[in-house]
């Protein structure tokens, strides 16, 4: 392709433009992911919140060209990276061999199930040993060294005897601590975090978290956070991306989402968040979003999420599909209806 | 641990025991007297009850059963009624040759199995081909599959010679050579079976989170599909091979005999044709004892390995 | 390898052996017995597989010996089944001591290898069609008990037997009733694997001498005379080394179909 290639805007780091991902299954095409765009700066911490299915691990996964193009799988758009060691590159149009370069390096990954995102049969020294192997040309015994002071670093007790351990003598917190050591062990630019504290204890997943920022204010690393837990948004999060059956449906800080949601979805996601504060609590049921994520193989008209909205008007919301419009200060919200409405104030 | 294998070797001690009075037991009163045997059926009763005095076959089975154990225990186990040599020895010269053919069997069906079925690169060009190979394997019988070999490359192509046996003293070279047809005979019913086993642990490997782990820290396809999937799914396949070599028994009679090669399948072949009992009870027992002391190895080693199991 | 393609060629193979083996008086050009001058002949347009040392045509031989094949096959796998059906069900409904002296047992044979055990057994008895289906039955038996055992142990856990004993049946009530039908189709699936495995058992005995007595058309001794003459008339040994290996491969593809 010739011409002028479009570029990151100086302050950038990760620019992913209109992102498509779908999948054949049986006979229909499946559009997990259509048309997300978004952008992430250094020291930021973007979250991408949606429930299962809206398409948002499948976004991170294809960030990091995990998802393989083949016969059954169809991936386009661009994410334009740029690279620790100058220059910008486009992940999805890599070759094999650059794009491990950019795997553990540019870029890392952690996963939501520590119990089996380590290898059984090797030790946590010589999975992390490999990671750092793979980038940087040092000795065995110097990656051991440097494991140990990852270790150290994320407060793992024992550190020495982490070492020489197996994943299955390991409890999940420190597991998923294990994790975090190997995706930082190449100090990549941009932590891509798929539900990495779901799978854990309450307690444990502060700690996670407060690692997690720690990490950041040290290094000055992005961290791109999947969840389906607005808790965990609140916590940390600066700007909050919300997904819904394959697209972006609401971009905002995190605090204004919060305050006043413009998307109606939005609104009923934080109206079904358990509250302490609530005086509807003694009694009541939950608020949950009435009927179910659309079928990916056949999503309505119009609006994909007009069946199940409160607000959903015959005639506007079912004929044509909204796209995302700006309706504050770096807010963007896809509804026909965001001026007239303002879903936050139900109560 | 170690409690284990001592508690798994004292219960193979008795399973020994107990096979080899039945074997004894069967053999004793479906033969006959074997001095009816040897004889044939026409012989006189009178010349047959000399026999059986001179032999002791008279005696009562239990009594004759304690006996040939208590002699057996100190190698001695009878001489052979047709070549009159010690049956000890014909088996100490003949067992190297079937132990010989028995592991490089194995060892070349597990290599192979492992390693085409795992290359991640033309995997479409190589799988199809690998799946016919392994069906041919089952299918064929071992002794269609030695002639065809033994067709193609000695007769028509003149490449490999057509016996199985040249001792170590010709040269290494020659004796290798020899041993290359055999040897893939016997192996390809087994590349088959364990082929299946691994490409079914290798899907269910593929399918785990630490896959998607390696690859996030930039391991290259080659590197996943040899260093993380291939320790998790080849367990199951060594542990497999191991008790196949009690199997392989079988197997290797049957190749012995296609390629004359003077192991211990041939051995017992001769001596079922041939009447010889006490040769026929011997080599009965080797492979009766082979095989319990097999299955202990392959259980203890699948311990040993498994670092799960090892440390607890 | 695409599911419906091996059922397909699975019952295509099996039902042509079948056929073979039931029409083979009007299938076959010549009587399998019949010697004649023309004997270690090639293939021809008489005589499509060539002729044996004797002059009988390969071909006839071949398609007679569908029937013995077949016999031995289906017989011996019938009495593995009708022994080790009932003893897995037995072991796994039951429990208790029985089960406990079962497990090693049937572990035990299962280890040991088919062919010798098969060998022992036929030179002490006699090779005879009877005894070969007799001898290979018994020798495969623990393999189908052991999976019958394992079905019935599964299904045992299932929540509606104890709804059916709540209800007041028998213990031999509810084995006929729920447990059985969950276990045809894993028999089904055994007896034809079994088949496929007598059938290169049967013949692998039979090339070592101690098969079928001639002049009786079989397989496996039609390669061992076939083997002597090797260089002169390939087609006596591999025509019914491909029979056997079609035939094995037809049953082994039907019974992991069916699983």
């Amino acid at each position: 392709m010739s011409g002028l290639a479009p570029s990151l805007p100086p302050q950038a780091l990760l620019e992913v433009d209109n992102l498509e991902v779908s999948f054949v299954a049986g006979s229909r095409i499946v559009q997990a992911v259509n048309g997300v765009s978004f952008s992430i700066a250094s020291g930021e911490t973007l979250a991408i919140v949606g429930e299962s299915g809206s398409g948002k691990s499948t976004t991170g996964l294809a960030m990091m060209g995990l998802i393989q193009r083949s016969a059954t799988t169809a991936i386009s758009g661009e994410v334009r990276l740029r690279r620790k060691a100058d220059g910008e590159c486009d992940v999805l149009k890599l070759s094999g061999r650059e794009l491990r370069k950019v795997r553990g390096n540019d870029v890392a990954m952690i996963f939501q199930e520590p119990m089996s995102s380590l290898n059984p049969v090797y030790s946590i020294g010589a999975q992390i040993g490999e990671a750092i192997r793979l980038h940087q040309h040092v000795g065995r015994a110097e990656a051991q060294a440097k494991a140990l002071v990852l270790l150290k670093d994320l407060g793992v007790p024992n550190p020495e005897k982490c070492l020489t351990s197996y994943p299955h003598q390991l409890s999940g917190g420190m597991r998923q601590r294990v994790m975090i050591a190997i995706a930082l062990s190449c100090e990549p630019s941009l932590l891509i975090a798929d539900e990495p504290t779901t799978a854990l204890d309450v307690t444990v997943q502060a700690q996670i978290l407060d690692l997690l920022a720690t990490i950041q204010r040290k290094t000055g690393m992005a961290i791109i956070f999947i969840t389906h837990n607005l808790g965990v948004v609140s916590l940390i999060a600066d700007r909050t991306l919300v997904m819904y059956a394959g697209q972006v449906v609401e971009q905002v800080p995190t605090g204004e989402l919060f305050e006043r949601p413009r998307m109606p979805y939005t609104a009923a996601l934080l109206r079904s968040l358990p509250r302490l504060d609530n005086e509807r609590l003694a009694g009541e049921r939950l608020a949950a979003i009435p009927g179910s994520v659309p079928n990916a193989g056949h999503p309505p008209d119009g609006c994909r999420f007009h069946p199940r909205c409160d607000y959903s008007v015959e005639g506007i919301c079912n004929g044509e599909r909204p796209g995302l419009t700006a309706c504050g200060t770096d807010h963007l919200v896809r509804c026909f209806r965001w001026r007239e409405i303002e879903p936050g104030a139900a109560a | 641990m170690l409690t284990l294998i001592i508690r798994r070797l004292l219960l193979a001690i008795p399973t020994i025991l107990v096979l080899t009075v039945l074997l004894f037991f069967s053999v004793s009163t479906l033969l006959g007297t074997p001095s009816s045997m040897m004889l044939g059926e026409d012989a006189s009763p009178q010349a047959i009850a000399e026999l059986n005095a001179l032999y002791g076959f008279d005696r009562p089975v239990t009594v004759q059963y304690v006996d040939w154990l208590h002699k057996a225990l100190t190698g001695d186990l009878g001489r052979s009624f047709t070549t009159r040599d010690p049956v000890a020895n014909s088996i100490a010269s003949a067992l190297p040759v079937t132990l010989e053919l028995a592991f490089l069997a194995i060892g070349l069906a597990v290599l192979a199995a492992i390693v085409l079925n795992s290359l991640p690169s033309a995997q479409r060009i190589v799988r199809p081909l690998v799946v016919a190979l392994n069906l041919a394997g089952i299918a064929m019988p071992n002794f269609v599959i030695g002639i065809v070999l033994i067709f193609v490359f000695s007769v028509n192509l003149g490449w490999l010679p057509s016996t199985g046996w040249v001792p170590w003293s010709a040269g290494i070279g020659t004796h290798l050579e020899h041993l290359i047809l055999p040897v893939v005979t016997l192996s390809a019913y087994y590349f088959g079976a364990f082929s299946l086993v691994y490409r079914a642990e290798l899907a269910d490997a593929y399918t785990k989170l630490y896959i998607q782990t390696a690859r996030a820290k930039g391991v290259s396809e080659t590197g996943v599909a040899f260093r993380h999937a291939l320790p998790n799914a080849v367990l199951p396949v060594i542990t497999f091979a191991g008790l196949s070599m009690g199997q392989l028994v079988g197997g290797a009679v049957v190749t012995e005999t296609v390629f004359s090669m003077p192991g211990i399948g041939r051995l017992f072949v001769g001596s079922i044709a041939g009447r010889d009992y006490p040769v026929m009870l011997a080599v009965g027992m080797l492979v009766v004892v082979g095989v319990v002391v097999m299955n202990l190895i392959a259980d203890i080693l699948y311990r040993v390995v498994n670092p799960q199991i090892r440390l607890g | 390898m695409n599911a419906r393609i091996s059922i397909a060629a699975g019952m295509a193979i099996v039902v042509s052996i079948c056929i073979c083996a039931l029409l083979a008086p009007y299938l076959a050009p010549y009587v399998p017995t019949h010697s004649s001058i023309d004997f270690l002949k090639g293939p021809s347009a008489t005589h499509w597989f060539g002729t044996d040392e004797l002059g009988r045509d390969t071909l006839s031989r071949v398609i007679y010996g569908a029937r013995t094949s077949l016999a031995v096959g289906a017989g011996a796998a019938l009495v593995s089944v009708l022994i080790g059906a009932p003893a897995g069900l037995a072991a796994g409904y039951l429990g208790g001591l029985f089960d406990a002296v079962a497990v090693p047992v049937i572990d035990l044979f299962i280890a040991l290898p088919g062919l010798v055990l098969a060998l022992i057994i036929t030179v002490m008895v006699g090779p005879s069609l009877l005894n070969l289906v007799l001898v290979l039955g018994f020798v495969m038996w623990p393999t189908v008990a052991r999976l019958v055992r394992g079905q019935t142990l599964a299904v045992r856990e299932m929540a509606f037997i104890e709804a059916a004993v709540a209800a007041g049946g028998s213990s031999t009530w509810i084995i006929r009733r729920h447990v059985w039908p969950n276990i045809m189709r894993i028999v089904a699936a055994q007896f034809s694997l079994t088949v496929s495995f007598a059938i290169i058992t049967s013949a692998s005995l039979s090339f070592l001498g101690l098969g079928i007595p001639p002049p009786t058309p079989d397989w496996g001794s039609m390669v061992r005379t076939g083997y002597d003459f090797i260089g002169v008339n390939p087609a006596m040994s591999f025509a019914p080394g491909v029979a056997i290996a079609v035939t094995v491969l037809g049953f082994y593809l039907m019974g992991n179909a069916i699983k």
